[in-house]
C-alpha cells in the first residue's frame, strides 16, 4: 500500500492499538493451533493462515517488502509443499506400527525442548535490545545513490549484503538436488519395492480450468512486473518467483501441466543459471581488481536489474521444481508398466 | 458538501459491507451443511467486498486506483466463486448430502 493511502486510512491510536493487538493474538492463536492440531490437513490451514497475519504484521511494522515475502513464500508455496506432502502421505500410505507412548513423549521432548530454549533465547535477546539505536537506516540510505536503485531493500539485498542473497539462491537450489537426491534409483536400490497403485486423475474441472485460463497470464504479468518494480518499490526476484511457481502450482491442480516437465534439461540448467551468474558477476568484480560482489556506481543499476532477472527466472525453476516433486524413480528392466 | 455526501455515502456503503461479511461469517459457523456455508461465504466474498470496493471507489484520487481496485473485486470475485464450485463439486462427488428440513427427510 502506497503511503498515500496509508494516510488517508490513518486511523485513531486506539483503534490501531486494537488492531494489533488483536492482530498479535490471532498470530499466536493460529500458530498454536496448527501445531497442536491432530489432523494435518487442518493444520496446514492454520499454517497458511498464520502466514497470512504474519504477512498483515509486517505491512502494519512499515515493511511491506517482508510482507509480499512472506505472503508468496511463506504462506503462499510453503502452504502448496505441505499440501503436496500431504497428498503423497494419503496416496502412498505405509503401514507403520503405532506410536508407544515412550516414543511418542522422546519425540515431543525432541523438538519441543529445543523450539523452547530457542524461543526463550530469542525473547532474552529481543528484551535487552535498545529502543532506539539509529541501526544502519542511515547508513544505506546515505549510500543508496551509489547503486543506481531506488527501492532501499533491494540496495541492500543486491549490493551492500548480496552476500546474503547469493547464500539463498544457493539454498534453494541445494533443496532441489536434496528433493532430487531422495528418488531411489541405481543398484543402491534393489530392496523390495511396493509401487503405490496408480490413482485416477480426478475429472477435470470445467469452473476451474476457465478460471485457470484467464488467471495464469494475469499472474505472469504480476510476476514479471514484481521483478521489474524491484528496483524502485517492494518486489524483487524472490516474489517474482514465488508467483510464477504459484502459476505453475495452479496449472498442475487443474490439469494443464505445462511442457517442458519441472525436471527436463533446460530447465535444470535454468536452476543452475541463478547461482552461476551471481557467482560470475561476483568473480567478474574480483578480476577487475574490486572486492566479491562489489558493483561499480556506474553499472550498478543495469547490473541489479539484469541479475534480478535471472534470478527470478532461475528461482521459479527451483520452486517449481520443489512444488512437482521428485521425478518418479525411472522403471527397472523387467518390471510391468 | 460534495465531500459531504461522498463520505456519507462511503460510510453507508463500508457498514452494509461489514453487515454482509459479519452475516457470511455466522452462516459459514451456523449453517447446517456444506452446501449452505459455501453459500453464505460466497456472499461475503462477493456483496460485502463488492460494497467495501465501491465505498472506496468513490474516494479514489485517480482513474488508475480505481480500475486497481475494481480488479482486486473481480479476482476476488472469481476466485471465490471457483473455490466455491471445486468444493461443492468435492463434497458431491464424495456422496455429502444436502441438509434437509428434519419434517421433508424421506
Amino acid at each position: 500500500m502506497s503511503t498515500l493511502a496509508m494516510s488517508t486510512l490513518a486511523m485513531s491510536p486506539l483503534a490501531t492499538t486494537a488492531f494489533d493487538g488483536m492482530l498479535a493474538v490471532l498470530i499466536a492463536w493460529t500458530a498454536w493451533q496448527s501445531v497442536t492440531s491432530r489432523e494435518v490437513f487442518r493444520a496446514v490451514m492454520l499454517f497458511v493462515v498464520f502466514g497470512l497475519l504474519l504477512a498483515l504484521a509486517w505491512l502494519r511494522l512499515g515493511a511491506p517488502d517482508v510482507a509480499l515475502a512472506e505472503a508468496a513464500v511463506g504462506a503462499g508455496l510453503t502452504g502448496v509443499l505441505f499440501l503436496e506432502s500431504l497428498g503423497h502421505l494419503r496416496r502412498n500410505k505405509t503401514v507403520e506400527p503405532p506410536e508407544t507412548v515412550a516414543q511418542s513423549r522422546l519425540r515431543r521432548w525432541a523438538v519441543g525442548l529445543p523450539v523452547v530454549v530457542a524461543g526463550g533465547l530469542l525473547a532474552m535477546v529481543a528484551l535487552r535490545l535498545e529502543p532506539r539505536v539509529p541501526g544502519i537506516a542511515g547508513l544505506v540510505v546515505r549510500h543508496q545513490g551509489e547503486t543506481g536503485v531506488s527501492n532501499p531493500v533491494t540496495a541492500v539485498l543486491l549490493d551492500f549484503r548480496s552476500t546474503d542473497t547469493l547464500l539463498e539462491v544457493v539454498v534453494l537450489l541445494l533443496a532441489v538436488i536434496a528433493t532430487y537426491g531422495l528418488v531411489p534409483h541405481g543398484p543402491a536400490h534393489h530392496g523390495p519395492r511396493v509401487r503405490p497403485p496408480a490413482t485416477p486423475r480426478p475429472p477435470r474441472q470445467p469452473v476451474l480450468v476457465w478460471f485457470v485460463r484467464r488467471l495464469a497470464p494475469l499472474a505472469l504479468l504480476v510476476g514479471v512486473y514484481l521483478w521489474w518494480v524491484g528496483s524502485s518499490a517492494p518486489g524483487g526476484a524472490f516474489q517474482a518467483a514465488a508467483v510464477v511457481a504459484a502459476v505453475f502450482a495452479l496449472l498442475r491442480v487443474s490439469g494443464m501441466e505445462a511442457a517442458p516437465p519441472p525436471n527436463a534439461r533446460p530447465m535444470r540448467l535454468l536452476m543452475v543459471a541463478g547461482s552461476v551468474a551471481f557467482v560470475s558477476q561476483g568473480l567478474a568484480m574480483l578480476a577487475a581488481g574490486r572486492v566479491f560482489l562489489d558493483l561499480p556506481e556506474t553499472v550498478a543499476y543495469g547490473l541489479i536489474v539484469s541479475l534480478e532477472g535471472v534470478l527470478a527466472a532461475s528461482l521459479a525453476a527451483c520452486l517449481i521444481a520443489l512444488v512437482a516433486g521428485a521425478p518418479r524413480p525411472p522403471r527397472q528392466s523387467g518390471e510391468r508398466p | 458538501m460534495i465531500d459531504l455526501l461522498r463520505d456519507g455515502l462511503t460510510i453507508v456503503l463500508l457498514l452494509g459491507g461489514a453487515f454482509f461479511f459479519a452475516a457470511g461469517t455466522i452462516g459459514l459457523l451456523r449453517f447446517p451443511d456444506v452446501y449452505s456455508r459455501l453459500h453464505a461465504l460466497t456472499k461475503a466474498d462477493n456483496v460485502g467486498l463488492g460494497l467495501t470496493v465501491l465505498a472506496f471507489l468513490i474516494q479514489a484520487d485517480s482513474v488508475m486506483q480505481g480500475l486497481k481496485l475494481v480488479l482486486v473485486w473481480a479476482l476476488a470475485v472469481t476466485a471465490s466463486a471457483t473455490i466455491a464450485n471445486l468444493f461443492a463439486n468435492l463434497a458431491h462427488r464424495q456422496g455429502v448430502r444436502e441438509w434437509r428440513k428434519p419434517e421433508d427427510r424421506p
